[in-house]
């Protein structure tokens, strides 16, 4: 049955060809996406975010080293007694010096911190949700696969032993052994978030592969790896997009917490170390200036993931 | 028919058998009980010769559906052989597995289901050839892909390439899944309710389809489904299944005019037909399908059976036997008791005349039946034989004393069957098989045909 | 006297951009007193919505555009002490109570609907098997249904009378305390059928009755109802896609496509005196279990979209004898007697004449001869995919 005649193509354009339909898809998901303002605004909010961690210099009135009355560095005086006393100061724009947002203790620009602190926060939301994402997905896929034998029994106990880990406590124990990085902030947040995801990937895969599509697939010889990753894991990717968002949200607020509580790392600029900052140096009730911003920061960020988790569960669930 | 002559069966099917759940839990290995699988096949033969469309009917839980997934190896038997073109495949190498794979396909049932959402039609028709890499390069196996299309009626093809199944109706998705099973040229197709769920108008396009295609692609179909007339269409040979049996198999048009075993006909009395309007004969047939898990001794319809045979020494009617029967399956369920004698008269003629009623149709019930909306029948207008009275009357008494045991032992002696104690084998009568004990003893024969052992339960239990 | 008149209803759904689907269209015919008619077609041909929407029960989004269902029947408040509605409530222009006693049901809003729900008219839906709750008691599902809708019924009387539908559709009594799981298949649907009939309503809806059942069950149940006509002379409104049920219990039936009736009459009419290309393409695509060597030939193409759809003959697409005129306007329904005796076209609004939506109705005899051979189907150009 088979004829020999194919069409003269080269392979780059039967590539263009193969993707086609996919990105029709793209589009048509796109304008679903938008009829929710929740989502666009969710979009809106991590694009602002996100260009403050790429190009923080754009937007930030100053640097983070900039000190008021002094200037950027190199600084060349230093402050007087009169202007100490000034420190924290409310928001000033212009005399005697431009601080939107006003300046903390040290005298550094709230509003340029909090711009220079985005990309922490963006990074560490994102490692952190695609690491528990890496984990979580493929270990729901296999478990949910072979479900009910041997493999499924061992991940699940598995999964069960690490909801009864404690996140603080093992967080504080992670990072007095291996100190205190990023990265390891980064994999303790992934270790215990991954265990949701790979429960709700494996009840999906476990309903998917009673499905006619897999059966066929199987009829018609596929192997077992083939059809995990070929044949379900594209339909459960859509639930594991969404995952991935509340990850990131979680992240983004388990991360402000740890600095919060001083487990973090003091050389970077992050919104949860500013609200320690502002903690140990007793300034809570007298600069709102202070406080408020990066809080607000922190709830915008988280929401934005979420927001955009919601739309995209519509897109890939519809529920006309 | 001449087809044992010079053509070896492509598939060959022996006592086959497949039981699901087979495990129990502690609690129960514990209190010592026996495990009660499924059994959703449970002793089928069958031969199927190329070129043959094969039926297989019956109704909801007969194990069609579980025997058609045996064919193309999605479950494994329990016991029992699949032949395929002589080899053995119940335990192949990998190897063997491929080939096999190629050459025995199957068509499911859900046209919404059977497609993967994320894969368009392409990827879904060339996923086969890529699985076993039957044709090198995109190009060619994308060549291949639209000539399978437009041989299942869907051209242009380009057009449906690239689209995904939610874009299709359901005729069109069933037939991309009809092109991807012929992708890999396959000789065998097994087709599960292939058109049950598409609109009616549609049914025949696909139908249709699939004969011209038999022709064109040399293919053997076996071809399952509840609907009776699709099977008159569609199929030369039909098998009627029950309860996981095959309970009689051969030429369609035979089967369907001439039914020889109980329930094919009372499956194909029960069919609405548009020439018969409502001259149609009903259903002879008392009850539903039982569980396949708790399936009848004997021959598994026997309780419901308008031809159950009565013993030896019976000298009564047989229909009178039929009622005296019900009358103990009643009891036994526990569908009988002191409370149920109702009206006024002697509470042991009343409970006897209500247990001897038949839940069948208005044509096959007695007038005093009709009268009494199906409460009541009179006994003695029934040939039932002196000791066989008296049994149900002692039973009647049993009851009434609120001693249903007493009551089924007095029945035990009299109103046995052989059809309860005994499973029958199929038995050859003309042109078909029948597992019925009523065809025993024709041409001779009490050995079953082509050698099945599966299907004897010697031990009698209890009737 | 009529029991059903339904009038040129028209049902939509709204859809969120403004247009609307438009479910059924001028659809108009009527059930007498104690016989069984028919709505046959296809999914999407607007059947169901058209049994749900007698009794309100369409979806959020759905409403009657126009169109009247005449229903013999009058309202307790305006109620003379025979049952007959007042005088006052007939001159009332306001009140959709028309000189004949009957009431428009469209017209009502959703208080005195509820009136008329199950006393009336009930419904046996589609899969009743699952229309039973699994938590409680059948018996006590039925006496709920009961004390809803005749709260002047005290909670035995209810129970009794239970019990005994119970038994008049062939179930023992005693099984009134025993739970949904506990019952067959069969035993299900009847007892579902019992619910039904719980108030003595006029009319029974059944929404494709027999669908999910086993052929033996199918064919007691369809002995059932005929039997439940016979003895509460209740008319039964047969919802399905199965012409081999209908040809078996429907008195009438109307054929319907696209949201509109395509050919309405008697039964024997339909199928003897077949009068419409869509009936003979749909006759020509089921298999029967008695004929040896039938040609099935199925009808090419696929049902029309129904969201604001435009003027001509909804199955003209699909129509191998379509012509220039029938992509004009959607044929009126005309008469079949006269054509065939007498070959005039006559439109005819006698809801239990036998009548078609066809303008070649003149050429009867011709079209019926060409529809067998499955070329007429086969050859002509589709023009959707």
């Amino acid at each position: 049955m088979a004829t020999g005649q194919g069409d003269t193509e080269t392979d780059g354009e039967s590539y263009t060809r193969r993707w086609e339909p996919r990105l029709e898809r793209l589009k048509r998901g796109w304008s679903r996406y938008t009829e929710h303002n929740i989502g666009v605004l969710g979009l809106v909010i991590l694009g602002i975010f996100s260009l403050w961690a790429v190009v923080p210099g754009v937007f930030a009135p100053h640097s983070t080293d900039w000190i008021a009355y002094l200037g950027e560095p190199p600084i060349q005086s230093r402050l007087t007694a009169e202007q100490v006393r000034s420190l924290p100061h409310p928001p000033a724009f212009g005399d005697p010096f431009f601080a939107p947002l006003g300046t903390n203790a040290n005298g550094n620009g709230i509003l340029s911190l909090v711009i220079y602190s985005a990309s922490n926060a963006m990074y560490i939301g994102l490692a952190a949700g695609l690491l528990s994402s890496l984990v979580g997905v493929p270990l729901g896929l296999i478990s949910g696969f072979y479900g009910d034998t041997w493999i499924d029994e061992a991940i699940q106990r598995f999964v069960d032993v690490m909801y009864g880990l404690p996140f603080l406590p093992f967080l504080i124990v992670l990072v007095a052994i291996r100190g205190i990085t990023t990265t390891n902030i980064i994999i303790g947040i992934a270790v215990t978030s991954w265990l949701n995801n790979c429960i709700t990937i494996r009840g999906e895969t476990l309903s998917l592969k009673e499905r006619s599509y897999v059966e066929s697939a199987k009829v018609a010889g596929a192997s077992d790896t083939r059809i995990i990753f070929r044949h379900i894991m594209p339909n459960v990717l859509p639930i594991s997009f969404v995952f991935l968002a509340q990850d990131a949200a979680g992240a983004v607020i388990a991360q402000a917490s740890l600095a919060y509580l001083g487990l973090a790392d003091f050389t970077a600029n992050s919104w949860g170390i500013m609200l320690e900052n502002i903690k140990s140096q007793g300034y809570i009730f007298d600069a709102w200036w202070w406080l408020l911003p990066p809080g607000i920061a922190l709830m915008l960020m988280a929401a934005s993931f979420y927001f955009i988790g919601f739309s995209m569960e519509d897109v890939t669930n519809p529920q006309r | 028919m001449d087809r044992s002559d010079d053509r070896e069966p492509l598939v060959e099917i022996d006592g086959l058998q497949k039981l699901f759940d087979q495990s129990q839990g502690i609690v129960d290995t514990v209190l010592g009980r026996e495990p009660q699988p499924v059994r959703a096949v449970d002793g089928v033969s069958l031969d199927i010769y190329p070129g043959d469309t094969v039926g297989i009917a019956g109704e909801s839980g007969c194990g069609k559906t579980t025997l058609g997934k045996l064919l193309v190896k999605l479950y494994e038997p329990t016991e029992g052989t699949i032949r395929f073109d002589g080899d053995d495949v119940t335990d192949m190498t990998r190897e063997d597995e491929r080939k096999f794979r190629k050459r025995v396909q199957m068509i499911f049932q859900d046209p919404f289901e059977s497609l993967n959402p994320r894969m368009t039609v392409y990827d879904t028709v060339s996923e086969p050839l890529k699985i076993n890499e039957m044709v090198d390069g995109y190009d060619e196996r994308r060549s291949r892909v639209k000539q399978v299309l437009e041989d299942v009626g869907l051209g242009p093809a380009e057009v449906y390439l690239d689209a995904f199944p939610d874009e299709l109706s359901g005729g069109e998705r069933q037939r991309v899944a009809i092109a991807r099973a012929l992708v890999v040229d396959p000789d065998f197709v097994v087709c599960d309710e292939p058109v049950s769920m598409l609109d009616v108008s549609i049914r025949a396009g696909v139908l249709n389809l699939m004969q011209d295609l038999q022709d064109e692609y040399d293919l053997t179909y076996l071809f399952i489904s509840h609907d009776l007339s699709l099977i008159r269409y569609m199929c030369d040979r039909a098998g009627i299944m029950y309860l996981g049996n095959m309970v009689e198999q051969g030429p369609t048009d035979d089967v369907i005019d001439d039914p020889k075993h109980p329930y094919t006909e009372a499956l194909f009395d029960a069919v609405p037909d548009v020439e018969l309007g409502d001259n149609r004969r009903r259903a002879n047939a008392t009850g539903e399908v039982p569980s396949p898990r708790n399936p009848p001794s004997g021959c598994q319809y026997h309780p419901r059976c308008a031809h159950i045979i009565p013993p030896e020494d019976w000298d009564g009617s047989q229909e009178a036997f039929r009622r005296a029967f019900q009358f103990k399956l009643k009891v036994r369920r526990g569908d009988l008791d002191a409370g149920t004698a109702s009206g006024d008269g002697d509470p042991v003629e009343s409970l006897v005349e209500q247990g001897l009623t038949l839940d069948v149709p208005e044509e096959y019930r007695s007038e005093r039946e009709i009268e009494t909306g199906g409460r009541r029948t009179n006994a003695s207008s029934l040939d039932l034989p002196g000791d066989a009275r008296t049994a149900l009357d002692e039973a009647a008494e049993a009851l009434l004393d609120g001693d249903p045991d007493a009551a089924v032992a007095a029945l035990d002696g009299v109103v046995t069957t052989p059809c309860a104690s005994r499973e029958p084998r199929p038995f050859l009568s003309g042109t078909r098989e029948v597992a019925c004990h009523r065809y025993e003893d024709e041409n001779g024969n009490t050995g079953a045909i082509g050698g099945s052992n599966g299907g004897i339960n010697a031990a009698p239990t209890e009737d | 006297m009529t029991l059903l008149e339904v009038n040129d209803l028209s049902i939509r759904y709204a859809v969120d951009d403004g247009s609307a689907v438009h479910a059924s269209d001028d659809v108009s015919f009527s059930v007498e007193p104690g016989e069984t008619y028919g709505l046959v077609g296809e999914s999407g041909c607007g059947k169901t919505t058209l049994a749900k929407s007698l009794v309100h029960l369409l979806d959020d989004n759905g409403y009657i555009e126009e169109g009247e269902i005449w229903f013999e029947t009058t309202l307790p408040q305006w109620a003379d002490e025979n049952g007959e509605p007042k005088q006052s409530v007939i001159d009332d222009p306001d009140k959709p109570v028309r000189a004949d006693g009957k009431t428009d049901l469209a017209q009502l809003d959703s208080k005195q609907i509820r009136d008329i729900r199950w006393r009336d008219i009930a419904i046996i839906p589609q899969s009743a098997m699952n229309a039973l709750n699994p938590v409680y008691k059948v018996g006590d599902q039925i006496v709920e249904a009961i004390l809803r809708h005749e709260p002047e019924t005290t909670a035995d009387e209810a129970h009794d009378r239970a019990r005994d539908l119970l038994e008049r559709v062939g179930i023992e009594p005693d099984r009134a305390d025993d739970y949904a799981h506990q019952f067959s298949g069969g035993m299900k649907q009847r007892a579902v059928i019992a619910m039904a009939m719980a108030c003595g309503p006029d009319l029974l809806i059944a929404d494709e009755p027999t669908t999910a059942l086993d052929v033996i069950i199918q064919d007691r149940i369809l002995e059932e109802l005929e039997a439940l006509q016979e003895e509460f002379g209740v008319s039964i409104l047969v919802i399905s896609h199965d012409i081999s049920v209908m040809a078996e219990i429907c008195d009438r039936m109307a054929v319907m496509y696209g949201g509109k009736v395509m050919e309405s009459g008697r039964t024997e009419d339909i199928f003897d005196a077949t009068a419409n290309p869509y009936t003979l393409g749909l006759k020509n695509s089921f298999p029967t279990i008695t004929s040896k060597d039938q040609d099935l030939v199925s009808i090419p193409g696929t049902p029309p979209t129904l969201r604001d759809p435009d003027e001509g003959c909804r199955f003209r697409e699909r129509c191998p004898f379509a012509v220039e005129e029938c992509h004009a306007a959607h044929p009126p329904m005309y008469d079949v007697e006269t054509a065939d005796t007498e070959g005039r076209a006559v439109e005819s609004t006698d809801g239990r004449a036998h009548t078609t939506a066809c303008y070649r109705i003149d050429e009867l005899e011709q079209l019926r001869t060409d529809a067998i051979n499955e070329s007429t189907w086969t050859d002509q150009t589709i023009e959707s995919r």
